[in-house]
């Protein structure tokens, strides 16, 4: 009997102890979670600690370097060579950001269902297919055969340093709450990161889009709507611009593009659309304190960690202070003591699909001229959790992947379209930001920019000499008119063509302008004389309002620039509202609806975060775009809407085109019977809703959202005002991710700057969204740019 | 009792912070065994319970709750708003609980068992003897 009693409890007791050790199904295990061994509870963080400012690091050279933390824990290092510097870079991102940097490395390696299981497969695969791993494979081999080798090698050792210090008890709580550990750190993490980066701001294209609308509309009905160069745009190089070179010719081509079948695909998601960002710089002449100005405010999703990192990096040879993308080393928007510099998104479509000629007696191979060519296979292996494992053999052709065949996306069998996209050439974008970081004059810049090839940017430039500059640099290949805006066909593709870029002196760029600033916000950066074919998906608002506002701005101040990053002049609204307001009938309306429109007739067109008249507006614009375009929406057909900027323009010139029409009604609609029709739909849907979700924090729904989707760890409906097409580009996703303004005084740079998140990636920090208040009200942080580590360490004395 | 869960307290609080959290049922089952009685799951519960309730006070007010708070609100999402801080200290100390109670429990009875066992053999060995005469 006791014997009895004591198997059965030993057992009931094994049996707890199993359970709870063991993750079931996806939730992590309780024991250990719940545990103040190994669980969430060390994650905690004590007041006491946030007073330990200094910390000194033991380099594998043997040298100590310190790293003293200001009053926002902002890294400030100073050392006594690249080796040191970099290493202490990585252990330092390290320590506030590893599983951030780590989590985006898996994203960009197509391995999330190893961590959060099936429902990441699809994007997985997705990943693997554009070709994003192989490619920073190759690009490793580039960083090893130059002297940056010596960089990044330091810097993975950093990192790896921290890793290896990390007790379980101590890992980030993410890894906790998903049951997983952190691997080691590699050159090979870092070059996936840029090409991640690389996709998410050239990833989205509308080759297939375009390729289905230009065969079911017909040549002219295809430019009405999706004009290639939009009329009274204000491009990145001025209009005066001379371009003082001949270009180059494009090499010959077989055949005349575009394909003229029907392509059509499924996606495992697509990308917002308000990724872009602003930036601008302003010359002495122009500024009240006879100094240069420089900003720069980039738009990504808003997400916790912070996609931005700020901090200072210092050797007796250089100093520099900006924000990194954790995981690559050195600063990529910033200033040092001489220069300063920002990037916005180029939008140049350097990502071109080709139609693959199956041969259809071998399905190994494919048609180029005529010969067959046999695929290149790569098989993709996906581990995922809980799931058995999954293969994908994915097919290359000489231009890039195949993406979308019968095992993914294509509904048909036969219909393969193959990728041919600059990020998949090997590169080292992040030896462009290593030498800018020690720049100090023009030429220095644009040496820089040599080793920058996708995606394009425009990079913004200042320096204490009172020199200003933006650059579109990229590679691009010469192109025939339509190539590469349609899908073309692979087989009579010329691969000589492959690598015959535009010459990098020939991208778009000016210096000192006449005009004394220059500036971009992802629009067009030249009019229709610049001597090459490009096309792109461009920004129609945020930089007219910009460059308006910089040309009336005299004597400008640092203030005058906060308020511009901060602008929430909602520029469509104030072309297109009046015209609006016009085609009702106010006799015929009810009480509500004379409200609303009484409220929007003496709007002032700034979609300020507490009023409501953005939100009316939005509904009722959305209302019109999607009546006036009602025959794109075809069911099983891969379109897209013309832009905002050209549904406005044809409302305004041309109210009786054709394609206003309606078309499941008998009557015939012109744009101001969709307008008031919108209208009316409108004040119905307003009906439905409570009050408060129609004020514009609420309805807009800004938020700092978790990188994976963890709520608790997220922040909604942020009281910021603006709007994708607003300076203050504050989308629902996306937005402002850093604003920096750097004023270049002949003595001293003065900087300011602000992001929305803080510098700890430890959702149990005080501080883990600190800055998000003041960012949401259009406020900033001096940046403390120490001159020498006795300036820090007095500093840090002063205000611990 | 006091002095088992004293015992299992100490023991438990000095191996926190060096190993996984199922030590602590070792560690009860092992006080279990040396000093065993009726009392053992209540003594196994209460040494490692306090224990870490200890503990997890320490890093919840250190923190001024913040993690605490945050982790409640991931387990209130999916489980429901009854779900809070005090909930989830609870269910924490509840789980160390259990685990010492049980473990020590087990090792009680496993005492016993042994003990048993032993007389069985001894009574057996006298009943032979008693036969030969």
């Amino acid at each position: 009997m006791n014997k009895l009693l004591a198997i059965g409890s030993s057992f009931l007791t094994l049996l707890f102890l199993y359970f709870l050790n063991n993750p079931i199904g996806t939730s992590p295990a309780f024991g250990t979670l719940l545990s103040p061994n190994q669980g969430f509870w060390n994650n905690s963080v004590s007041k006491k600690s946030l007073e330990k400012r200094v910390e000194f690091v033991e380099t594998p050279s043997g040298n100590t370097v310190s790293v003293y933390y200001d009053e926002r824990l902002v890294p400030h290092i100073f050392a006594q060579n690249e080796e040191d510097l970099y290493f202490v870079q990585g252990y330092v991102v390290a320590k506030d950001r590893l599983w951030q940097m780590e989590f985006m490395s898996m994203a960009a390696a197509g391995r999330l269902s190893e961590i959060v299981g099936e429902k990441a497969l699809a994007i997985d695969r997705y990943h693997r297919r554009i070709g994003m791993a192989k490619a920073a494979e190759e690009s490793v081999k580039i960083f090893e055969s130059d002297s940056y080798s010596k960089v990044v090698y330091a810097f993975t050792d950093g990192v790896n340093h921290y890793i290896n210090k990390l007790k379980p008890s101590i890992l980030p709580v993410e890894y906790k709450l998903l049951g997983y550990r952190p691997e080691a750190w590699s050159p090979y993490k870092s070059a996936l990161l840029m090409k991640f980066m690389a996709n998410d701001l050239t990833g989205n294209d509308y080759d297939v889009e375009f390729t289905n609308a230009l065969n079911m509309l017909g040549r002219e009905m295809f430019d009405v709507l999706y004009p290639l160069f939009p009329e009274h745009q204000d491009p990145i190089i001025p209009v005066e611009h001379n371009w003082n070179f001949t270009a180059k010719q494009p090499k010959e081509i077989l055949n005349n593009l575009p394909i003229e079948e029907e392509i059509s695909h499924s996606h495992p998601y697509r990308k917002p659309k308000n990724i872009g960002s602003n930036n601008w710089a302003i010359s002495a002449q122009r500024t009240a304190n006879g100094a240069p100005i420089l900003c720069s405010d980039p738009h990504l999703n808003l997400r916790f960690p912070a996609i931005w990192y700020e901090m200072q990096l210092s050797t007796p040879e250089f100093n520099t202070y900006g924000v990194t993308i954790p995981g690559s080393p050195g600063i990529v928007i910033g200033f040092n003591e001489n220069i300063a510099w920002g990037v916005t998104n180029g939008a140049w479509d350097v990502r071109d699909w080709y139609k693959v000629d199956l041969n259809i007696n071998d399905k190994n191979s494919y048609k180029v001229g005529d010969e067959f060519y046999p695929f290149e296979k790569r098989v993709e292996t996906f581990k995922v959790k809980n799931g058995p494992e999954v293969v994908d053999t994915v097919l290359w052709t000489f231009l890039g992947p195949v993406v979308y065949d019968k095992n993914f996306g294509s509904k048909d069998d036969e219909k393969m379209l193959s990728l041919h996209w600059e990020a998949l050439n090997p590169s080292n974008e992040a030896k462009t930001f290593y030498l800018l970081n020690k720049a100090e004059n023009h030429k220095d810049y644009l040496d820089a920019l040599e080793y920058f090839s996708c995606p394009s940017q425009n990079f913004v430039y200042a320096d204490r000499n009172n020199n200003i500059a933006i650059k579109e640099r990229g590679n691009f290949i010469i192109q025939y008119p339509d190539e590469g805006r349609f899908v073309g066909q692979l087989s009579t593709f010329n691969q000589e063509r492959m690598f015959d870029y535009i010459p990098s002196s020939h991208n778009p760029y000016v210096l000192n302008p006449s005009r004394g600033f220059v500036s971009s916000a992802n629009q067009h950066p030249t009019d229709q004389n610049y001597p090459y074919y490009y096309n792109g998906i461009y920004e129609y608002y945020r930089n007219r309002r910009i460059n308006d506002q910089l040309r009336s701005m005299d004597k400008v101040t640092i203030e005058d620039m906060m308020k511009l990053q901060n602008d929430n002049y909602y520029l469509l609204a104030a072309e297109i509202l009046p015209y609006m307001l016009g085609q009702i009938n106010m006799t015929a309306l009810s009480s509500k609806a004379k409200a609303v429109m009484q409220l929007l007739s003496k709007w002032d067109y700034f979609a300020n975060h507490n009023q409501k008249e953005p939100a009316y507006f939005q509904m009722w614009w959305d209302n019109v775009m999607k009546l006036t375009w009602d025959e794109l929406k075809v069911e099983g057909k891969t379109l897209i809407n013309p832009e905002e900027y050209t549904t406005a323009q044809l409302i305004l010139t041309k109210p009786d085109f054709a394609l206003f029409d309606v078309k499941s009604t008998k009557a015939v609609e012109t744009a101001n019977s969709i307008i008031s029709q919108a209208f009316d739909q409108m004040i119905e849907e307003v009906q439905g809703k409570q009050e408060d979700d129609l004020i514009w924090q609420n309805f807009k729904n800004s938020g700092v959202r978790h990188l994976a989707q963890i709520k608790a760890f997220s922040m909604e409906k942020v009281p910021v005002g603006g709007h994708g097409n607003c300076v203050n580009a504050a989308g629902t996703e996306a937005g402002p991710s850093w604003r920096m303004i750097v004023e270049l005084g002949k003595d001293e740079v003065k900087a300011y700057g602000v992001y929305p998140g803080g510098q700890s990636g430890n959702p149990a920090h005080p501080y883990y969204n600190q800055f998000v208040e003041n960012w949401a009200k259009g406020e900033y942080y001096i940046l403390n740019f120490f001159k020498s580590e006795d300036l820090a360490k007095k500093h840090i004395n002063q205000t611990n | 009792m006091i002095i088992n869960i004293s015992i299992i307290l100490i023991l438990t609080a000095l191996s926190v912070p060096y190993t996984p959290w199922y030590i602590a049922a070792v560690i009860a089952l092992a006080v279990g065994f040396i000093r065993p009685g009726k009392m053992s799951f209540v003594s196994g519960m209460l040494g490692v319970g306090l224990a870490w309730l200890g503990y997890i006070l320490y890093f919840h007010f250190r923190n001024d709750g913040i993690i605490t708070q945050k982790i409640a609100s991931i387990f209130s999402e999916s489980l429901g708003n009854w779900v809070n801080a005090p909930i989830l200290i609870l269910v924490s100390v509840i789980i160390g609980s259990v685990a010492g109670g049980l473990g020590s429990m087990s090792g009680s009875l496993l005492y016993a068992a042994f003990k048993s066992n032993t007389n069985k053999v001894k009574r057996n060995k006298r009943t032979y003897k008693l036969k030969i005469q």
